[in-house]
């Protein structure tokens, strides 16, 4: 009896873990096989493989014939991917080595109001997007900064170098700070230390860091949205715009696009992860 | 046991003061007014228990702590506000804090790689290193594998690799099990003593400080309570803590009740009497009597000897010996050690039987009463 329960209940949790894993991916799943759906008109009715879709986001021939629009939207839509690449890349560099900084200055240095410096570093992270977005576009419109690339870009680095500086914290929580002494102790100067004992050290939380923010910029809208101006559209306030004019199946090639990228970095990220050990303190102790 | 030459110090503290801020905002002093010197190629252990100072004490010298008050030398120079990577001083951390990102080779070349040592010349003297305390050939190997035992040996090494003036070993063998805990001890001082280094090492083991140091500074609560070397601190402890904190004693709060010729009478508060050599005690002073637990054997000694009476409660082989506790007559609890190699005595020894418990007169170790 109470091994049939027993059975019963395992039966139910396996139903409901494939129901829920179903109910996440399978609008992801939907949109790669309908990336490949040949059917122009409506793109919910399988109408056979093609890679039309793919070949019109580069602006290659298909079989759509060279419809002007076609080529158009292409050319905007590699403008746009570049836009995003450029903040995203400048935000991570600008973000990565800001919030490194900060976490090791939180952790490794005892001064007055410590406690509040690192609820104002969370902050950010925690501020619904729509008032940080408005209150930069207010902010830069009242010193009259024009908006463009530099403004997202100051608006990404805003709230990334809090999700930096919240994985290289964790990371530094994690290293046997004996680790720094030992080194001082042995001769080193405070530089030597970080280049060759605590920067090794907090690398993969760094790395971590910068993949994160990395990804975040390529992605973010809503901040993006206010304090974009005409000529800096991102790939997510393109795609936007694209699914207000309706929704054509280019975006689910550009979303199958991102999708590959993103687990692409997400992979990079956890083998740096694998390859070091995962808390110094239990490698002294052996 | 080595015979210990003093030469110039290596170290000298003066008047040392160290106060942390409790958690509820008042000072506590961590150390209290230190005063030691520690000779160039001397083994001196501070021992205490748990919060007595001894680690502060070592950050100290280390520069990891700096002082609130009072004077650091280092090979007679002033240190007190000199950073811990320009002091000619390596440590042995508790948890060996070897660098898990380098191989045991960099681990200990690293003191060289700071001076700009060559790499030639780095890699014979890692290999003399580690030949040193017989880890050679691993220099490939990371420290997550190795064993506690050889992880703490490349601590040594790395500490050792560049022959510093003084060695500071925080509780280094505390972490591993006692054998290779025993082995360890008589090798580190093997090697002190053939390297000539100052070792100052910190244990809360009062038998590992007997076994190593050529000088122990018993401290607690901030101040040092007696220096000595080992035979010292354990046969004339200075107060009742030592004798207490030092091997296992039977304390005796006695005041002298009376004088003979040549011995004078002790009277315990519970009213037993124990008798010592006269010297210049006078009638009615008030002291505190010591006897260890190996000093009572079962028949009258040779030399002027006394007894205690009373009736065993408990015998414990303890391996060796018999570890006999005694209730006198008059209520006091004594322990003692007897060694009954033959096994003739055992009948003796049974819970409820009466026993005699005798002692040699100048085994009697007196400590004068100071009432703090």
């Amino acid at each position: 009896m109470n091994s049939l329960l027993a059975r019963l209940g395992r039966g139910l949790l396996g139903g409901y873990s494939l129901a829920f894993f179903i109910f996440l991916y399978l609008p992801i799943a939907l949109i790669v096989v309908y990336s490949f759906n040949s059917n122009p008109i409506n793109m919910m009715i399988w109408n056979g493989a093609s890679l039309d879709w793919y070949r019109s986001l580069f602006g290659l021939s298909n079989s759509l014939g060279s419809s002007k629009m076609y080529v158009e939207s292409s050319d905007q839509l590699l403008a746009a991917l570049r836009t995003s690449l450029t903040i995203a890349l400048s935000t991570t560099a600008i973000s990565t080595v800001a919030g490194t900084f900060m976490a090791l200055a939180l952790a490794r240095y005892r001064f007055r109001l410590q406690g509040f410096y690192r609820v104002l570093m969370f902050m950010p992270m925690l501020m619904p997007d729509i008032v940080l977005g408005i209150a930069l576009l207010i902010f830069f419109v009242g010193i009259g900064m024009p908006l463009g690339k530099a403004s997202i870009i100051i608006g990404h680095c805003t709230f990334l170098i809090s999700y930096v500086f919240l994985v290289v914290s964790a990371r530094l929580a994690g290293m046997d700070t004996r680790l720094e002494e030992a080194s001082a102790d042995l001769g080193a100067s405070p530089m030597h230390t970080f280049r060759r004992i605590t920067l090794p050290l907090i690398l993969p939380g760094v790395i971590g860091g910068a993949l994160l923010a990395f990804i975040i910029s390529m992605d973010d809208l809503v901040i993006t949205y206010f304090i974009s101006g005409v000529d800096s559209t991102t790939l997510p306030v393109y795609i936007y715009g694209m699914i207000r004019r309706g929704i054509k199946p280019e975006i689910n090639a550009i979303a199958t696009l991102l999708l590959i990228a993103s687990f692409i970095i997400a992979a990079v990220g956890l083998y740096l992860r694998s390859r070091q050990p995962a808390t110094t303190k239990e490698d002294t102790h052996g | 046991m080595s015979v210990y030459t003093r030469i110039a110090p290596v170290v000298e503290i003066r008047g040392a003061v160290k106060h942390y801020r409790a958690p509820e905002g008042h000072l506590v002093p961590a150390l209290d007014g230190i005063d030691l010197s520690v000779g160039a190629n001397e083994f001196v252990t501070l021992l205490g228990p748990s919060g007595c100072g001894k680690t502060t004490l070592l950050r100290v010298i280390s520069g990891f702590e700096q002082l609130d008050d009072g004077e650091l030398l280092i090979q007679q120079t002033q240190m007190n506000s000199v950073p811990a990577h320009q002091r000619p001083v390596h440590t042995v951390f508790q948890s060996y804090a070897l660098f898990p990102h380098m191989s045991v080779g960099d681990n200990v070349g690293y003191a060289l790689e700071v001076r700009g040592v060559g790499k030639a010349e780095r890699r014979t003297r890692i290999a003399e290193a580690l030949e040193l305390v017989g880890l050679g050939g691993l220099e490939r190997r990371k420290p997550g594998q190795l064993s506690g035992g050889q992880q703490q040996r490349v601590a040594l090494a790395r500490a050792l690799v560049d022959r510093p003036a003084l060695l500071l070993l925080d509780e280094p063998l505390s972490a591993l099990d006692r054998q290779l805990r025993q082995s360890m001890q008589r090798e580190l001082k093997k090697l002190q003593h053939e390297l000539g280094i100052a070792f100052v090492f910190v244990t809360h083991d009062q038998e590992e400080a007997l076994t190593m140091s050529d000088r122990i500074v018993v401290l607690n609560g901030g101040h040092i309570q007696q220096i000595g070397t080992p035979t010292e601190i354990y046969d004339r402890p200075a107060n009742a803590f030592v004798a207490g904190f030092i091997g296992e004693s039977n304390l005796f709060e006695v005041s002298v009740s009376a004088g003979n010729a040549d011995t004078a009478d002790l009277l315990s508060e519970r009213g037993d009497l124990l008798q010592v050599p006269r010297r210049d005690l006078q009638v009615g002073q008030k002291l505190q009597a010591m006897l260890r637990p190996e000093q009572f054997q079962l028949d009258r000694p040779q030399a002027q000897g006394a007894a205690l009476e009373g009736k065993v409660e408990q015998t414990l082989f303890i391996g060796k010996d018999f570890e006999v506790s005694l209730r006198t007559v008059h209520g006091s609890q004594v322990k003692a050690v007897i060694r009954d190699t033959g096994r003739h005595d055992l009948h003796r020894l049974q819970p409820g039987s009466s026993l005699q418990l005798w002692y040699a007169l100048d085994a009697v170790h007196l400590i004068p009463e100071v009432k703090p």
